[in-house]
């Protein structure tokens, strides 16, 4: 254990007072703010890091954040920061969306510029205090912003080989994985053989002939992490790594993550879930309002009252075997008061919402869905259940007319075939989607009102002035939600979960028929996460009928009626949801 | 029809909201759309006017590339997705989207099956406007006209779905039916036109080839490596030619320019900057016109049109082409470009 700490648990800050100016006036190092995923190579020097290695076994410090206060576009954050990570520690850091905890590592490998106060990486020798760049040829990174940034290059790929005339695949999973590498030199045999370890430590073997647009999140997610061990980083930031990854997956990840944590590479974690938080994990780190609210050892920092007041919630954590979890304690219920346009939809088109005869999706021999039956009617709410790679977004997609194989299958929705004269706007109109995909995809600058109420036109962007009339409705769902404060805020700036909100106020405005909400929850914290599923909960007692695309079990709501599950494509269970999930023998 | 002032010059526009998708639905209700060439504009205007609810069949060769992304994306062979000649009988508006070379190949095949009525559609002027050259003389009982996107044929698509549009511009050359410009309204705003502006077939070929004979290609690259050349001769590095003369045009300049015009980009800089660009501007414009000039009597005397057809038919075309544009990409300027790109802060595949 550590030695040297006052107090565990005290407020940031002030743990350990060095001895260095900390005036404003002399930052030891200031980096590049640019729109790249991680540090350019081009400026570090990685000679350096070969120098003086310090052995692993006695605990000495690793890199010490030297009271930094951290500088974003609108606002200073991170004021007067102080953190110490020693050699023999894991971290985790958790913390409300929003509160900072992305950006506290980002400043580790420079990706946010310091106003002021210094970073040491004590790992790398006495001398290192002289740096003026973050060892970046050390330090491996994932993140969701990563994920992002890559599914826009494909997105930029794309367009290039459209005007080529072009009909390749994307990038390959291998090039994706090997440019993790950062020395620009030719691939040799050692590369291969370290691929072919990754790979293994993964199980992404399967993945690597395989381009980038065909993988699904938890996918390209595991691809992202293969990319950042391939340089055999010092330290691995893991910024969310578990979000969007199946139950299978994540626990495949806990064990590849606990595994490495007992060799030399130090690990931190950002998770948004206590489960997450894996046994080798020795310390952590609490984020809340932009500053740094506790830290220490595990043991001391988990506690009900710490986590309730950092989520400003009352949670009750449990601890089971060393791993831990957390449950929402009592709370004074008031019943959502819901626009009463949602208690007005018609009737129209029939009691059928959804339904497919023989349904099948593939792309040359990869079979997506494979002949599946199913039918959803008003008044039902179904769950669809199932790991990574299981046919759920595809699903999702040819409900919403986003996926072109409708028109080669037998769809039925709101009782009209795909493909008979309808329009995609007719059918947009009557659904409302709140997803992980759509928040990728919608990157457009424009103030998270005006993303509300694209809504009503199902755009991506606003193309119409709303009426007052839709202006009223958007304000109502502003209101019910809780969300005046982040209306105002220009959109591209809030964080992730923030963004989530305002894009289920976007699927909720027109009062849809039908409203699918997939991984709705994925990236949201404790305290965000009940309200959504709160939410979500009463829109389910409505007259809209919720599809709900999970693949948590404990996140099933009482609304739901049936569930179906997915596998590899096939239809697996369906049915009532008491029945289907008796059979699978695991209580909601 | 909204008319709308264009800089002094009142232009006619139909939006959206003039006409509705549910009017374009009316009239292309007993059509059935054959886009023949699922290629570069053939998917883009496929998927959307299927998307709109309009009858809509591709027609593509077999065993190719482009016929099995036609798959994909859910057309079903013998049932939305055929051979080229089959489409076209089946079709009773022809959407003639092949390459420009590839219209003038196909086109024997084509003709008997524009009966009297059918419709032929173009999304570029080229084969009409120069029909002396390609020998594509549509019946004189067909309809034949042209919506043009003024975007790639993935931009169309990507627009589509996010709910907003991309201007076109449309013409008629021919009205048999009477109802010519209805149905070409109906087809430019079902493949995702924001508005639609009008012209000619001769304009929008003439004005195209112009502009990337001229601006937009030609003369760009001309002028960049006559003040490139200056630069090195009088001892500048390669890097600080290439910074000075295409980076900082590309990379920030231009997009000031398209975000808020010209003279916006010019009150801005610096008054070193705006005076001397202000100067030398009308020196620049008075050089280069009679140029212009002779670049569009080519254009309109078929000059151009006929070098274009000539060489791109020769067996070792491709061969050429790969020398003439090795010879550019090897060039010191354009070697010069690939580092300094390198040295982008945003390419991340060179990154950690």
């Amino acid at each position: 254990m550590a030695g040297r700490r006052k107090g565990p648990g005290t407020p940031s800050g002030k743990l350990e007072e060095r001895s260095v100016n900390r005036s404003c006036l002399f930052t030891s190092f200031l980096f590049r703010v640019g729109k790249n995923l991680e540090p350019n190579p081009s400026t570090s020097v990685p000679a350096r890091v070969t120098g003086s290695m310090i052995l692993m076994t006695s605990s000495q410090p690793f890199i010490t954040v030297d009271h930094i206060t951290v500088r974003l576009p609108n606002r200073l954050l991170l004021e007067e920061s102080f953190w110490r990570i020693r050699s023999d520690e894991h971290w985790a850091i958790l913390g409300p969306n929003g509160s900072g905890k992305t950006t506290l590592v980002r400043s580790l490998w420079g990706g946010v510029p310091l106003r002021c106060g210094s970073i040491h990486f004590d790992f790398l020798g006495p001398d290192s205090n002289s740096h003026e760049v973050p060892p970046r040829e050390v330090i491996g990174v994932v993140s969701l912003e990563m994920h992002q940034r890559l599914m826009e290059q494909e997105e930029i790929k794309e367009e290039f080989r459209a005007y080529a005339g072009e009909n390749g695949e994307g990038t390959a999973v291998e090039e994706v994985i090997f440019s993790g590498i950062l020395a620009q030199r030719e691939l040799n045999s050692a590369d291969e053989a370290r691929l072919s370890e990754v790979a293994e430590l993964l199980d992404i073997r399967h993945l690597l002939s395989r381009s980038i647009p065909s993988l699904s999140t938890g996918e390209i997610r595991k691809i992202l992490i293969a990319r950042a061990l391939m340089k055999s980083p010092r330290l691995l930031i893991l910024d969310e790594p578990f979000e969007g990854l199946d139950e299978k997956a994540r626990e495949v990840l806990a064990y590849s993550i606990n595994h490495l944590m007992s060799g030399p590479m130090r690990i931190i974690l950002v998770a948004h879930r206590l489960e997450e938080i894996v046994p080798r994990i020795t310390h952590v780190l609490l984020v809340k309002d932009g500053r740094v609210f506790r830290q220490g050892p595990k043991e001391e920092i988990l506690t009900s009252l710490n986590l309730s007041q950092l989520y400003g919630c009352e949670l009750l954590l449990e601890k089971n075997n060393g791993s831990y979890s957390l449950s929402y304690g009592a709370e004074k219920d008031k019943k959502l008061d819901l626009p009463h346009e949602c208690q007005e939809i018609l009737p129209e088109g029939g009691e059928m919402l959804v339904e497919m005869k023989e349904t099948t999706v593939k792309y040359g021999d990869l079979i997506v869905l494979d002949r599946l039956n199913w039918s959803m009617k008003r008044g039902e709410n179904w769950a669809i259940l199932g790991p990574n790679g299981a046919g759920k977004s595809t699903l999702v997609k040819l409900i919403l007319g986003e996926n072109p194989q409708a028109y080669a299958n037998q769809i039925f929705l709101f009782g009209n075939r795909r493909g008979s004269g309808e329009t995609i706007w007719e059918i947009k109109k009557r659904m409302g989607i709140v997803s992980a995909e759509l928040q990728v995809q919608y990157r457009k600058k424009m103030s998270s009102y005006e993303v509300i109420a694209s809504g009503l036109f199902d755009s991506i962007g606003l193309y119409q002035a709303p009426t007052s009339k839709q202006r009223e409705t958007v304000e109502r769902w502003v209101d019910l939600l809780e969300i005046k404060d982040l209306a105002k805020e220009p959109y591209h700036q809030l964080s992730f979960g923030q963004k989530r909100m305002i894009l289920l106020a976007r699927a909720m405005v027109k009062s849809p028929v039908l409203l699918i909400a997939d991984e709705p929850c994925h990236g949201l914290d404790v305290a965000n996460r009940r309200r959504i599923l709160k939410i979500l909960e009463r829109i389910g007692e409505t007259k809209t009928s919720l599809l709900y695309i999970t693949d948590r079990r404990d996140e099933i709501l009482p609304c739901i009626t049936h569930v179906m599950r997915l596998q590899k494509g096939r239809l697996f269970q369906q049915g009532r949801k008491e029945e289907i999930l008796r059979k699978s023998g695991k209580r909601p | 029809m909204a008319r709308i002032n264009f800089g002094g010059v009142v232009e006619d526009v139909v939006t959206r909201e003039e006409f509705p998708l549910s009017r374009a639905q009316q009239v292309l209700k007993n059509e059935v759309v054959a886009v023949l060439g699922y290629g570069v504009q053939g998917p883009g205007q496929s998927l959307n006017m299927r998307d709109n609810g309009i009858r809509v069949i591709v027609g593509q060769r077999g065993k190719t590339p482009s016929w099995d992304k036609a798959v994909k994306d859910g057309w079903v062979p013998g049932h939305t997705l055929f051979p080229l000649e089959e489409a076209s009988a089946r079709g009773t508006i022809i959407e003639y989207l092949l390459s420009d070379a590839g219209q003038k190949e196909f086109w024997p095949k084509l003709k008997p099956h524009l009966t009297e009525g059918k419709t032929l559609f173009f999304s570029h002027g080229f084969s009409i406007t120069y029909r002396n050259l390609t020998g594509i003389v549509p019946p004189k009982n067909v309809d034949v006209v042209m919506v043009a996107p003024k975007g790639s044929g993935l931009s169309v698509r990507r627009n589509f779905l996010e709910g907003s549009g991309i201007n076109s511009s449309y013409a008629i050359f021919q009205d048999y039916t009477g109802k010519a410009k209805e149905k070409t309204m109906a087809l430019g705003l079902a493949m995702g036109s924001g508005y639609l502006f009008p012209t000619t077939f001769e304009k929008e070929v003439f004005s195209d080839l112009t502009g990337e004979r001229g601006v937009l290609m030609g003369a760009i690259a001309g002028i960049m490596e006559a003040q490139y050349y200056e630069l090195r001769r009088h001892g500048h590095s390669p890097s600080e030619a290439f910074n000075e003369t295409v980076e900082e045009f590309t990379q920030s300049l231009i997009k000031l320019a398209a975000e808020k015009g010209m003279d916006w980009l010019y009150a801005n800089c610096s008054t070193t900057a705006q005076r001397g660009a202000l100067d030398w501007k009308g020196r620049f414009r008075d050089a280069v016109s009679p140029l212009f000039s002779e670049l569009y009597r080519r254009v309109e005397d078929g000059t151009e049109a006929k070098i274009v057809l000539e060489k791109n038919s020769q067996p070792d075309y491709r061969q050429k082409l790969d020398a003439e544009l090795a010879e550019m990409r090897k060039s010191e300027m354009w070697q010069a470009g690939e580092k300094v790109r390198e040295l982008r802060p945003e390419n991340w595949k060179k990154e950690a």
